[in-house]
């Protein structure tokens, strides 16, 4: 068993740009994360080593590995989804589309590694195939700016979640529509006094058996524009969304937006906040609407993904660097 | 009868000006145009051509907050401040503008951009006083805004509309008098809430028409006694209100948006900003000499992308739409058009992916009647931190509208026989971007 | 404020202290309202407009103490008194009356509040606790510092209510430092905040900094369970640099302008509260900077109290401040009659801040009384308001104008027989007056008559607010005209109803040339002239039943839309 209350970091690694996102390899021997110079940043852990991996124009935004082969595939404000051979020391991209027009927000990889869900600022959800990128279905998702994207452990269902916090739950090999789930409403608002939408589904997690569907975002916006708001992550039932979908919240009035959720093996669900009050992540027990542990974390932070079974977590910080922390396992 | 007119002092005696205002005096009649709205009248030639002889019309587009010069007019793709987006070619070559505007993008060829405005004014309301009103916000002085100026000076003594309309997304709905400052009320600006009417337009139906005609002659009566004894500027121009509210509900369709054409409804957008853009162009079709839309918000501190996103993309497709139709209507030739705001955005991006107060470097749009079309005045270094050449002031940018509109802006006002310039002395007009 | 009935009574032994009192110093000079008079008159030689005619008089008296026209029962009665001194006999009486109390009160609310939206302290207390200040005519002085004493923990809500200046700016030092010096100094001196003013030599970035020491340690707090209240840390030095020199750091103590700051106490270590610091406490230091200011704000000593608050209420009568804009008080905006304000002040301060001494002087003047016609032989020059040799022409405010509508339509006067004769009927209230000294039981019967029409007509001030009120944080003194209101005037509700009340009230008078005197008595404040009693035969002649019910509503609404009306002259 891990103990959140010892969390602790380890490194910190400095590029030379703000960093926007990250995420680990397969195999928690590599992070990657997006910088404001569009590049994606990879680093070694075992050396520290940092490379930059260019193709993108823009801010590099949204990860998948593939579990399988030494396959990455990101995509960035520029609409595109590139592929790159991360194994090689200088990675050249094997491949660039032309995905979306408008940001790419998120994509996901199909469990069986074969597709790739992409979503975008064009209201379109595509499927794309692994083997050779080639588009195998496409479709309109949602009216506003599609935010986030996940595969169901089965390999069938597709979540999506936009701008005013509309999950969809989709067919994935036919592009039907499910059943739209109203659940996580409470991550958006229509800011009155300065006439926008806010929020939105910034992440989603599925638990490894799939039960559970955590949409990560903010609340208790006041003010939109200074971003005077508090992370929330709402834990649904997949089976049935409606039935009291639960709030998670931060202490203290902490300011800030959940970036990401992860579900952690040991049953607690840990989030990533950054805002107005730093950086920090949030340990919940499930069902307990208020975090048992907040790790403050040295710098305002965007973005931040787990390893398994290493228990590592590594965060993209806006002092551009990558820091990676530990959840130690818990002492007798 | 009193041999002067006005008791000294009042505000309308402060206003007898020297030279131009017999020039607007006797500009040409606002000729009413057909209600039928949308575009087909005005594309017949004679009466466009009959347009441009009238009076001049302005049109400001006020992006509340202050709208990012990098997200629109003067971007930095590629640099530490440039952000995400990119930047696409526009319809005149070597003009680029940020991807946030497609649609405006394909009108460069008829519109100017000042990429070199350093305005040295970093408060919301203190800069709005600056680039309304073209001085720094004083104590105890208060000049008026561009708006009222037009409207007192373009606007035909005969035109019944009132000369300076606000269309906003939210607000009172009252007349703010005090944009007009020592111009008085009547020049005060008139605010469309949510692009609707003004109240009260409706005459009451069972008012039998002439009860009303004798209550009207009674009320005219009892103020001609009145004033035989205690004329003054106010008393009159409370007494012309009423003339001006019979004229205006007796053309209240100007303000009926449910005149224009479905595809036009289309063309702006459904949403707020489409609906008011397609209120100015009714509003300055039917004779309106000023009319500002404003659309909110740009303040940006938080998410500055996200919210140029939404915003921008609320913008691009009812302003190239308004601006293509007073080109293709030929009302450009005599309308002249602004966007603009507060001030601009820091090049830095904060932690909060916001972009903050700046005032150093950045960027207007302007277009129309006394403007040069496809150009651009100013640039700014790489990272957007710094006006490198052709740096303008707010003061500087009043005295050109001014000029575009036909307006000397170095012409005094007598006020309580003090000469004040029209605008800020220590200013001058951009003579390089003026037709 | 219907069932604040003990409260109503206890304040009422406190209402009717007489006002004039003991006179100050110099009794054997000349009144003020002659010595005010002379220095006025000395520069015209004779060059002024004639006094105004009694209604004239009687429409600006009501106007100015009021807040509204007269009714047609005193427009009539004032015009057939013989009495020679009918004049000052009721600027007397109007100053006595309980209208007169709730205008002030509504009067310093505008003035102070500028119509912020409520915050932390509800309107209802805050109005009560002006209005219990305004009946028993409490010294300005008093008022002034009741407002700073006050930190929002009283335990009565009226009481609590004077913490209302400061709470509902949420105590922000910045704010308070500005507002103070504006309404309270005369001095705007926001441009000093960040350097001595650019163009106003008299002030001062120290001047700016020594008021808004009174309130930087200070903040609202919301204890659970309690409603907001002031809490004040016991540290926290004021420094400030000149944006122009910013490596000189000044610090300072509160002060107000040129005062000399009191000397602080210096306590133990860990002796510095009276209520530490904690969680979910309002902690209190041993000494509150900001209480300082309820003592060392309206201090003798401090010059421009007690000249800003004559100047205000020479501006309340006479449309400007002899300073003006009223907080533009400095040496290169002279006053335009420095003596004047001077013989005010010394006044204002010698009588003890008697708020209605002060007005009676100013009601009393010629230069107050005189016609808002220009005589001929005035010169241009004369007639700039700032000689005061004509009287001025000025819209009326909102709330005044609404008043005024509402009092020219019938309403004010059916609410008023609707609440007297509830209070007539209410067996309880009888008792209550029986068992008063003389006098006493009418004037509380009185009181409770006129609160109950001033609260029950006040929400129907709302469209007029909107229409004619300046943007909230404005100053509020005065309404310059729009096409809305005259489209309000025209085709809006409430005066469209209304014109049926007074069309129903007047309908059963017979005889036109009654109904014509009726009608510009209630709405004009005046009997009508030849003509005009031949427009209403005209208007009304040949019509009968509906049709005439119909033409006497738009006679009377002809009266109302007209310049006449809706000025001040």
């Amino acid at each position: 068993m891990t103990d959140p209350a010892a969390f602790k970091t380890l490194s910190a690694h400095k590029h030379g740009a703000q960093l926007t996102n990250c995420r680990f390899d397969p195999a928690g021997e590599r992070v990657y994360a997006g910088g404001q110079d569009f590049a994606v940043v990879r680093l070694d852990l075992a050396t520290g080593e940092m490379t930059s991996l260019v193709a993108h124009d823009s801010w590099p935004w949204a990860y998948a590995f593939s579990p399988f082969e030494p396959l990455l595939a990101t995509g960035g404000y520029d609409g595109k989804l590139v592929w790159w051979p991360i194994d090689e020391s200088k990675p050249v991209p094997i491949r660039v589309l032309e995905a979306h027009d408008g940001w790419i927000r998120s994509i996901a990889l199909s469990p069986d590694a074969t597709r790739l869900a992409s979503v975008g600022n064009d209201g379109f959800a595509r499927l794309w195939s692994v083997r050779d990128g080639s588009l195998l279905r496409e479709w309109r998702a949602h009216e506003s700016h599609v935010y986030s994207v996940a595969f169901h452990p089965n390999g069938h269902d597709l979540v999506t979640g936009d701008l005013k916090a509309t999950l969809r739950h989709w067919e994935a090999p036919t592009g039907k529509l499910v059943r739209e789930i109203d659940a996580a409403k409470k991550l958006h608002i229509y800011d009155n006094s300065f006439r926008a939408d806010y929020g939105g589904v910034r992440d989603l997690a599925f638990s490894a058996d799939g039960s559970k569907l955590a949409a990560a975002g903010l609340v208790e916006n006041s003010n939109a524009f200074a971003g005077v708001n508090e992370p929330g992550v709402v834990v649904l039932d997949w089976a049935e969304p409606g039935s009291s979908p639960l709030l998670h919240r931060a202490n203290d009035a902490l300011k800030g937006t959940a970036w990401n959720v992860r579900f952690h093996p040991d049953g607690y669900i840990l989030a990533l906040s950054g805002g107005q009050g730093g950086g920090g992540v949030l340990f919940w027990r499930p069902g307990e609407e208020r975090p048992f542990h907040t790790a403050k974390l040295p710098n305002s932070a965007r973005g931040m993904d787990l390893h398994i079974p290493s228990n590592k977590i590594a965060t993209a910080h806006i002092d551009s660097h990558i820091r990676i922390h530990e959840i130690p396992a818990k002492t007798a | 009868m009193r041999r002067c007119d006005y008791a000294c002092g009042t505000r309308e005696h402060a206003l007898s000006r020297r030279s131009f205002l017999a020039g607007a005096a006797s500009a040409a009649a606002a000729a009413a145009l057909p209600f039928g709205g949308g575009l087909s009248t005005l594309a017949q030639p004679a009466v466009a051509a009959d347009l441009q002889s009238r009076q001049r019309q302005f049109l400001v587009l006020w992006l509340y907050g202050g709208v990012s010069q990098l997200e629109t007019w003067d971007p930095k793709h590629g640099t530490d401040t440039g952000g995400p987006f990119r930047s696409i070619e526009t319809s005149v070559p070597g003009i680029r503008i940020s991807e946030l505007l497609p649609r405006t993008a394909k009108l460069m060829h008829l519109m100017t951009l000042v990429r070199g405005v350093n305005t040295g004014e970093d408060d919301h309301g203190r800069g709005d006083v600056l680039m309304q009103t073209g001085r720094p916000q004083m104590p105890g002085v208060q000049h008026p805004h561009l708006g009222s100026l037009m409207s007192r000076f373009l606007t035909a003594a005969d035109n019944p509309l009132p000369g300076y309309i606000n269309v906003a997304p939210y607000g009172s709905g009252a007349v703010n008098a005090a944009d007009a400052a020592f111009l008085g009320p009547k020049y005060g600006s008139m605010t469309l809430t949510d692009g609707k009417a003004p109240a009260n337009l409706d005459a009451d139906p069972g008012l039998e028409p002439g009860l009303d005609a004798a209550r009207e002659a009674l009320r005219k009566r009892l103020n001609e006694r009145f004033a035989r004894s205690r004329r003054s500027a106010l008393t009159d121009a409370y007494t012309a209100t009423y003339d001006q509210a019979r004229q205006l509900m007796e053309r209240k369709e100007v303000f009926d948006l449910s005149k224009e054409p479905a595809r036009d409804v289309e063309r702006y957008g459904s949403h707020d900003l489409g609906r008011h853009c397609l209120m100015a162009r009714r509003l300055l079709m039917s004779g309106v000499t000023f009319v500002k839309v404003s659309h909110t918000n740009y303040d940006t501190h938080n998410e500055n992308f996200d919210f140029h996103l939404e915003q921008l993309d609320e913008f691009d497709r009812p302003f190239a739409a308004l601006l293509e139709d007073l080109h293709v209507s030929g009302m450009l030739e005599h309308t002249t058009v602004v966007v603009k705001s507060e001030f601009g955005r820091t090049p830095n991006i904060n932690h909060l992916y916001g972009r903050d107060h700046w005032s150093k470097a950045w960027s207007i749009a302007v277009a129309g009647a006394g403007f040069q079309k496809g150009t651009v005045y100013g640039a700014t270094n790489d990272r957007g931190t710094e006006v490198v050449d052709g740096q303008v002031s707010a003061a500087d940018l009043f005295h050109t509208y001014l000029r575009a509109a036909g307006i000397d802006p170095t012409d005094d006002y007598s006020i309580n026989g003090r000469d004040v310039q029209i605008a800020d002395p220590r200013g001058k007009a951009i003579e390089e971007i003026l037709a | 404020m219907e069932s604040a009935l003990p409260s109503l009574v206890f304040s009422l032994v406190l209402a009717f202290a007489p006002s004039d009192a003991p006179p100050s110093e110099e009794a054997a000079a000349a009144p003020l309202h002659e010595r005010i008079d002379a220095l006025i008159e000395a520069p015209l030689e004779g060059r002024v407009s004639p006094p105004a005619d009694d209604a004239e008089f009687l429409r600006r008296i009501h106007l100015d103490l009021h807040g509204r026209i007269p009714s047609q029962a005193e427009v009539e009665a004032f015009l057939a008194d013989q009495d020679p001194e009918k004049r000052s006999k009721i600027v007397d009486r109007l100053l006595e009356a309980p209208e007169f109390a709730l205008r002030m009160a509504d009067h310093w609310d505008l003035v102070w509040n500028e119509r912020r939206p409520d915050k932390h302290v509800k309107a209802p207390h805050w109005r009560e606790f002006l209005r219990r200040a305004a009946f028993e005519n409490r010294p300005y002085d008093r008022l002034v510092a009741d407002i700073f004493a006050a930190d929002g923990s009283e335990a009565d809500p009226v009481e609590r209510a004077a913490s209302k200046f400061v709470l509902d700016r949420d105590a922000d030092p910045h704010v308070l430092a500005r507002d103070v010096g504006r309404l309270f100094l005369g001095r705007d001196m926001q441009c000093a905040q960040c350097h001595d003013h650019p163009l106003v030599d008299d002030y001062k970035q120290a001047h700016y900094y020594g008021l808004f020491a009174y309130f930087s340690r200070s903040a609202v707090v919301e204890v659970p369970g309690k409603p907001a209240a002031l809490a004040e840390k016991a540290d926290g030095d004021v420094t400030f640099a000149s944006v122009f020199k910013s490596k000189v750091t000044h610090s300072t103590l509160p002060r107000v302008l040129d005062r000399p700051a009191d000397p602080e106490p210096s306590f133990a270590k860990g002796d510095e509260y009276r209520v530490a610091p904690g969680t979910n406490v309002r902690h209190l230091p041993r000494r509150s900077r900001r209480a300082l200011l309820a003592e060392e704000l309206p201090d003798p000593e401090v010059e421009a109290f007690a000249r800003n608050g004559a100047n205000r209420l020479w501006a309340l009568m006479m449309g400007r401040g002899l300073v003006h804009p009223l907080d533009m008080d400095h040496s290169d905006n002279p006053p335009s009659h420095p003596e004047v304000l001077e013989a005010l002040t010394e006044e204002f301060v010698a009588c003890g801040y008697d708020v209605k001494r002060i007005l009676r002087a100013i009601a009393n003047t010629r230069a107050y009384q005189r016609s808002s016609v220009p005589a001929d032989h005035l010169s241009d020059d004369d007639l700039s308001p700032e000689r005061y040799a004509v009287a001025p022409i000025a819209p009326l405010a909102a709330e005044p104008f609404g008043w005024s509508v509402m009092r020219a339509l019938g309403i004010v006067e059916s609410y008023r027989s609707a609440a007297e004769s509830e209070i007539e009927r209410d067996p309880r209230l009888k008792a209550i007056f029986e068992a008063m000294p003389e006098g006493e039981g009418a004037a509380l019967r009185a009181r409770m008559v006129a609160e109950r029409v001033h609260d029950r007509l006040s929400p129907s001030l709302g469209t007029f607010h909107n229409v004619f009120g300046a943007a909230p944080g404005q100053p509020q003194d005065a309404s310059d005209p729009t096409v809305q209101q005259a489209l309000l005037l025209l085709n809006g509700e409430p005066v469209k109803s209304w014109l049926g009340t007074i069309a129903a009230q007047l309908a059963p008078i017979e005889d036109l040339d009654k109904l014509a005197e009726a009608l510009h008595s209630r709405i004009l404040s005046r009997p009508p002239d030849e003509q005009e009693r031949a427009a209403t035969r005209e208007f009304l002649e040949n019509r009968t039943g509906e049709a005439r019910t119909a033409a006497l509503k738009q006679l009377a609404w002809a009266l109302l839309a007209s310049a006449e009306f809706r000025h001040r002259h």
